[in-house]
């Protein structure tokens, strides 16, 4: 298998330089395609040549295009979603350069919500790849009605939300922490605010959303499930905006403008909840604590017609708090320093410099002593990336990625000096990757996408490592101070190629390797802010995922409709869980806690989409299997991982009634969670015990719940406008079990009877946002 | 933490609700549990030998009769005990001795069930302190509840060696035996006991006796109680029988340990 995908890839890397000799004088048109409003980069807009079948480019993520092309008179169009399309005679003897402003097309969109490009999803190579549009996101309820981009994906094929109300979300059997979450390329390690019921992501600060389910190019990596790559708007370059929102949980304020007109601009954006107001109306809880805000802000200036830095950051913090008795509060920052280059005509360079930082902090104060548990990750990380667009058939992107990580394990603490603080070793590592990517139009008719990753992870003194056999220690290795200890080496090839039928419709096929290099402890439910990242280590090996998949997409209707069928099988290599009966607080070593095991997932994804015209939505439902094999579990055999939901249906429809009023739908159903439920009980001590005989060979009832939306644009005066959102969560006031619990029956003590709990029936909200 | 789930559940309290339901478990062979101690204290050896029953049955546990049930030590004594009520056994001519490996052995039903474990020092408990908990009786500290205490037993824990503890506080006739009330000596090695302890379920007011009985236990019965309180409080995703030191496939534990007891008034 191994050797077979090597001989792959080398022909792959070879047919190009074949294909793309040179035939006569070739010359480059490039440039950047921006909002004539706000100066924005439009990511994703399409650059074509009408005349030339199958001729025309994409822009990157920052607005970037570059095309190659014969010597020769053209036209050329510029297209985006919700825009006037462009088009100019271009005469190409020369290398150009076409900024591209384009005009937003206002009357269009109110009208009818346009999708990308008409077929995009049966012509593009890659697969398992949606694309949010966040002004559409708005209109889809949530609870408490603040529109959150986590919740939405979780109406996505072969997307499951972690729970009621939660912002986790599983991919393809993965399981929450095998998501890649960047934003602005920082990696979010606890993407949750408030156990999970709001995702740290502020819409009004958000520009493109993508999701990768898998299969994604080269220069993604370090995650087996996922890529959710998120970006923050640039900020308007050329006039100041206001925008933001009130609602029942929560308000929002964002402010952008240009610094110097057209050269530099800003955005700043701020959330804060405040149930807590309530709490202190409240006699019982007014000395309590429970709120977060984030703050998002970004800048750039553009230093030449080539040279362009950006600079943007998040910060937001959850706080909670028992009087002075007790204090919990946690948090990401991250921070992206970015330089765009462009060194030639065909030629893009980003140089990033990130840092991310995710900590908790409790503190527990108990008759003047004070007892403290807190954790930290830190990353610094660098990031080298060129893209390289030799001529119309292929782009290339190449680089490395080096990212140092400081892991600290949660620690215990007092300013009790008859307490012995805990002292864990803050574990550091080196995480360095090489990769390159190449984006192949073979023929009109077959794209492909394939590229390489070279990833390493090393350990990093000072520290001391307990190598454990089966929980039971074995040795012990002392590092010194930066002194490399073990490395692992992974090579990650991915390829996918679609393979055009006709104008409607196409096959794709794929197939990629992941690695994981750090982990997510988690030994609740539903994801707690107290979950522990650790790295690899002696004992803890890299996670590994291949997964293929084969797709057949469909366009019907004139590209009204989008039909995706995708299969996938995704066979997973150290996986890591705790043990049975853990000390996962108060270990020594966690490291002593854990069990090593496989992962197989496999499923069907089918997605309906009606992209245009006055009602437009999708259905989306996936059939599928995760299972894991852990050494001690269940005998060593195969069984349902927690995240395995055999059905999972998502309806999404969206109504546009009038120009004003828009009214918006969905439903969802899934199978229940495999869980663990007792099959007999005992007494121990007195007190009534439950028996267990296996892990997760039980269900959840079933889930399903509808929500409902309207949203109300009031009349645009000069520039301000207004709009209001009404939402109902769970309609039909259905008791999804959130919980169940075995206790003993509390009107007769000599029984026991299983206790449901369900959060959330009829959860009504109302948001007011506006913007000028 | 279970003041930080209260304030939670409180919250969403007004958004959640909670109903008996159905749940259709599977039926499971009765498995075997045994409780078996062995103490300093005269009367401290006691083996109580009972059956799992399915969820759906009444909380009458059946007593697993007619066992034969040896215990020996490392010194080369064995003796039997006798049933002296249906699925307890009881050895009243011996009292433990700190520092011997005790080893159970049960003949029951065609099967031989096997545990050993070693019985720590006895510790000197000098007293208890008893002051009035910061957090009362409501989740935020509410004023109109009943005032709680804390406890706090006055020891030394033996340096250079790893102790386990296990708690068990009386008072008005109820005893609190939560599980939860287990520790090791990670925080206070060779140092002075430092915590003030919760108590539940015991309704603590002002001139109430408090008696405290501090287990030393060895390292498998301090995992089996770590566990158990795991498994009884629902904190873990993926509950799991507590770990046993018990083996022939039962469930449960044996552990000899030494006590030490005082008690206190509630100022």
């Amino acid at each position: 298998m191994k050797k077979y995908t090597i001989h792959l890839l080398i022909a792959l890397f070879i047919i190009p330089t074949f294909t793309s000799r040179v035939t006569g004088q070739n010359f480059t048109i490039s440039g950047t395609l921006k909002d004539a409003n706000s100066g924005e980069g439009l990511i994703g807009a399409t650059v074509r040549i009408p005349e030339l079948q199958g001729v025309g480019v994409t822009c990157n993520e920052y607005g970037f295009y570059s095309l190659t092309l014969k010597t020769g008179t053209y036209t050329l169009r510029a297209s985006y979603v919700g825009y006037l399309d462009f088009e100019q005679q271009i005469v190409l003897t020369k290398d150009q350069r076409l900024d591209i402003n384009l005009k937003d097309n206002a009357t269009l969109q109110e009208v009818v919500v346009s999708a990308r490009k008409e077929n995009e999803k049966v012509t593009q190579a890659q697969m398992g790849v949606e694309k949010l549009d966040v002004a559409e996101i708005a209109k889809i309820p949530v609870i408490f009605g603040e529109k959150d981009i986590l919740k939405t994906i979780q109406l996505l094929p072969g997307v499951k939300s972690a729970g009621e109300g939660n912002s986790g979300f599983y991919v393809r059997g993965g399981a929450a922490d095998q998501n890649l979450i960047l934003l602005d390329e920082a990696p979010v390690y606890n993407a949750s605010h408030l156990l999970g019921f709001f995702s740290t992501f502020n819409s009004d600060a958000i520009k493109d959303v993508t999701l990768i389910k898998g299969n994604s190019p080269a220069q993604y990596g370090g995650r087996l499930a996922s890529v959710l790559d998120i970006k923050m708007n640039e900020g308007n370059d050329k006039n100041y905006r206001v925008k933001g929102g009130i609602g029942v949980i929560s308000s929002r304020l964002s402010v952008e403008g240009p610094i110097q007109k057209e050269k530099s601009s800003f955005l700043i954006t701020g959330r804060r909840t405040y149930a807590d107001v309530f709490l202190k109306l409240t006699d019982e809880f007014k000395d309590n604590k429970l709120y977060f805000y984030d703050l998002n802000g970004k800048a750039n200036y553009r230093i030449n017609a080539n040279n362009r830095i950006f600079l943007s950051g998040y910060f937001g913090r959850d706080v909670l708090g028992v009087g002075n008795d007790i204090g919990i509060d946690w948090g990401n920052k991250t921070g992206t320093l970015r330089w765009n280059s462009l060194i030639g005509p065909k030629l893009f360079s980003n140089t990033s410099l990130i840092y991310s930082d995710y900590n908790y902090n409790i503190r527990v104060n108990q008759s003047g002593t004070e007892f403290n548990l807190n954790s930290e990750i830190k990353d610094i990380n660098l990031k080298q990336e060129f893209q390289y667009f030799p001529n119309s058939k292929n782009s290339w992107r190449f680089g490395f990625n080096a990212i140092h990580h400081s892991l600290a394990p949660s620690r215990f603490k007092s300013n009790n000096p008859d307490i012995t603080d805990q002292n864990k070793e803050t574990r550091y590592a080196l995480e360095n990757a090489a990769y390159v990517n190449n984006s192949f139009n073979a023929t009109d008719r077959l794209n492909v996408d394939y590229g390489l990753r070279l990833s390493s992870y090393s350990v990093l003194g000072a520290g001391t490592f307990n190598i454990y056999d089966k929980g039971i220690l074995k040795n012990t290795i002392k590092i010194g101070d930066n002194k490399f200890g073990k490395t692992y080496w992974n090579l990650e090839p991915r390829v996918s190629a679609s393979l055009t039928l006709n104008e409607n419709s196409s096959i794709k096929a794929g197939y990629s390797r992941n690695t994981q290099n750090l982990h997510l402890l988690s030994n609740s439910t539903s994801g707690s802010p107290t979950d522990s990242w650790i790295g690899n280590s002696y004992n803890i090996k890299p996670e590994i995922a291949d997964q293929v998949s084969l797709g057949y997409f469909r366009n019907f209707a004139e590209n009204k409709y989008e039909l995706s069928a995708e299969t996938y099988y995704k066979d997973m290599q150290n996986q890591v869980d705790y043990k049975n009966g853990a000390d996962i607080n108060t270990a020594p070593d966690l490291e002593s806690e854990l069990l090593y095991g496989k992962g197989r997932a496999y499923g069907l994804e089918l997605n309906l989409k009606k992209k245009t015209g006055a009602f437009t939505g999708w259905i989306s439902y996936t059939l599928s299997r995760t299972e894991r094999q852990l050494e001690g579990v269940n005998n060593g055999d195969w069984y349902n991982a927690k995240q395995d939901r055999t059905h999972d249906v998502s309806i999404v429809g969206i109504y546009q009634l009038t120009p004003k009023w828009s009214l918006a739908g969905t439903w969802v159903y899934y199978t229940g969670n495999a869980v663990t439920f007792p099959s007999g009980k005992y007494e121990v001590n007195g007190n009534t015990v439950l028996y267990y005989t296996e892990r997760n060979g039980y269900r959840m009832p079933a889930y399903h719940r509808m929500d409902l939306s309207a949203t109300y644009e009031s009349q645009r005066k000069g520039r301000f406008q207004g709009s209001w959102n009404f939402s109902l969560y769970n309609v039909y006031g259905r008791q999804n079990a959130y919980l169940i619990n075995f206790i003993d029956d509390p009107n007769d003590p000599s029984r026991t009877v299983a206790e449901q709990t369900s959060l959330f029936r009829w959860i009504p909200s109302v948001t007011y946002n506006f913007k000028f | 933490m279970q003041k930080i789930a209260l304030l939670i559940l409180a919250l969403s309290a007004f958004m959640s609700c909670t109903k008996i339901i159905d749940v259709d478990l599977n039926s499971a062979d009765p498995q075997v549990i045994i409780e078996g101690e062995v103490t300093d204290q005269v009367g401290g050896i006691q083996v109580k030998i009972t059956k799992t029953v399915n969820f759906s049955d009444p909380n009458v546990f059946p007593a697993l009769r007619s066992a034969v049930v040896t215990l020996s030590d490392d010194t080369g004594t064995n003796t039997t005990l006798t049933e002296t009520n249906p699925g307890i056994y009881t050895l009243d001519s011996v009292v433990g001795v700190p520092g011997r490996t005790y080893t159970l052995q049960i003949v029951a039903e065609g099967r031989t069930y096997t545990a050993t474990s070693k019985m720590p020092n006895p510790l000197n408990l000098q007293g208890i302190i008893i002051e009035e908990s910061a957090f009362g009786g409501g989740p935020g500290g509410g004023t109109d509840s009943t005032q709680s205490y804390t406890v706090q037993p006055i020891f030394e824990d033996a340096a250079g060696e790893s102790n386990f503890y296990r708690l068990i506080q009386s008072a008005n006739g109820n005893v609190d035996n939560s599980f939860f009330n287990v520790t090791n000596d990670d925080f206070f090695n060779g140092q002075e006991f430092p915590f003030p302890v919760f108590n539940d379920g015991l309704n603590l007011r002002s001139g109430d006796t408090v008696h405290v009985a501090m287990h030393n236990i060895d390292k498998p019965t301090y995992d089996y109680f770590f566990s158990l309180g795991q498994v009884i409080s629902g904190q873990s995703g993926t509950p799991a029988n507590p770990v046993t030191n018990i083996k022939g496939g039962a469930l449960g534990y044996f552990s000899a340990f030494s006590v030490g007891v005082t008690s206190g008034v509630v100022p």
